[in-house]
């Protein structure tokens, strides 16, 4: 089953998703954290040093996974296991943009993200999907940046859809979009 | 009038379909310059509104607020930081308060968030 978590910068949005991940987590079901970031620079890397501490102790297994994480789908270790995955904002950034800032494939990127993901919940027990929440600031953006938003809405929409759960988190307060919560 | 509000790439204008599918779709600006019978859905309005910053929130109440029968779709804009330029301040500003007038009244009012509809009021 897919749970989508969305949320904006710093609204607890992963700590609730980590909570979520853990009460689905039943029968010594294997953990997953599937860390899609790139560690690239020190602010990158100080994000991911805090997420690391606050997973700590918790029992995660952590995958690092820049880009095409359906090709997981064929380890057997993920079989009936619980994966978080942090976040999809980054993963399509990843997809879509190259080191040289260049755009890629941009027509079907979002489809294939999205079957991949499908892919991923044909093999999992459950998957809990976090993601920014970047469309309501009401700046007029133009080019890359608006097609990187385009393209992450319309995932959002067809994740939505598929999910069993779908929570905004705000303040650290979660809301139920879709079905209930944890 | 019913008013659907959300992010950008939310799927507002699907919703609106979903509520009225016999509605012509017309954007603000060109609901403006044509007369269109039946029921409509006017898309787009904050665009509309950021073309035209000084005159648009009165223009907006005078057409909406004499009991419209429109489905009115506008972004959500005001969750960023506040912007560098005067006017992009006064456009959020503007549209966020013309907005709220023309919620207090509409029939309906929805949110769109990942294509779920919230009804508001």
């Amino acid at each position: 089953m897919i749970h989508l978590v969305i949320g904006g910068s710093g609204s607890g949005k992963s700590a609730y998703a980590e909570r979520f991940a853990l009460a689905c987590r039943r029968n010594d079901r294997k953990l997953f954290y599937l860390a899609t970031m790139a560690p690239i620079g020190r602010e990158a890397e100080r994000r991911i040093e805090r997420h690391r501490k606050m997973r700590e102790g918790l029992g995660f297994e952590t995958i690092e996974m820049q880009r095409s994480i359906g090709d997981l789908a064929d380890s057997n270790d993920i079989k009936g296991s619980v994966i978080l995955l942090e976040s999809l904002s980054d993963l399509l950034a990843n997809e879509l943009f190259e080191p040289d800032g260049s755009m890629n494939d941009t027509d079907t990127v979002g489809t294939r993200i999205f079957s991949e993901i499908m892919k991923l919940d044909e093999e999992t027990e459950d998957i809990i999907i976090v993601s920014d929440d970047i469309f309501r600031d009401g700046i007029g953006y133009t080019g890359e940046t608006d097609r990187y938003m385009e393209i992450l809405g319309k995932i959002h929409i067809w994740i939505a859809e598929a999910s069993e759960t779908v929570t905004e988190v705000i303040c650290g307060i979660p809301r139920a979009r879709k079905g209930g919560m944890k | 009038m019913i008013l659907i509000t959300g992010g950008k790439y939310q799927g507002k204008l699907e919703f609106a379909k979903k509520c009225a599918s016999s509605a012509r779709v017309r954007d603000m600006k060109d609901f403006l310059e044509e007369a269109v019978s039946g029921k409509v859905i006017v898309n787009k309005f904050n665009d509309w509104f950021r073309s035209e910053p000084e005159t648009a929130s009165e223009k907006a109440l005078e057409i909406f607020l004499k009991g419209s029968d429109v489905i009115l779709i506008t972004e959500e804009v005001g969750s960023g930081v506040v912007p560098m330029s005067e006017d992009d301040r006064k456009y959020r500003e503007r549209l966020g308060r013309t907005v709220n007038v023309l919620a207090e009244r509409s029939d309906a009012v929805y949110r769109v968030f990942a294509g779920i509809p919230e009804k508001l009021k």
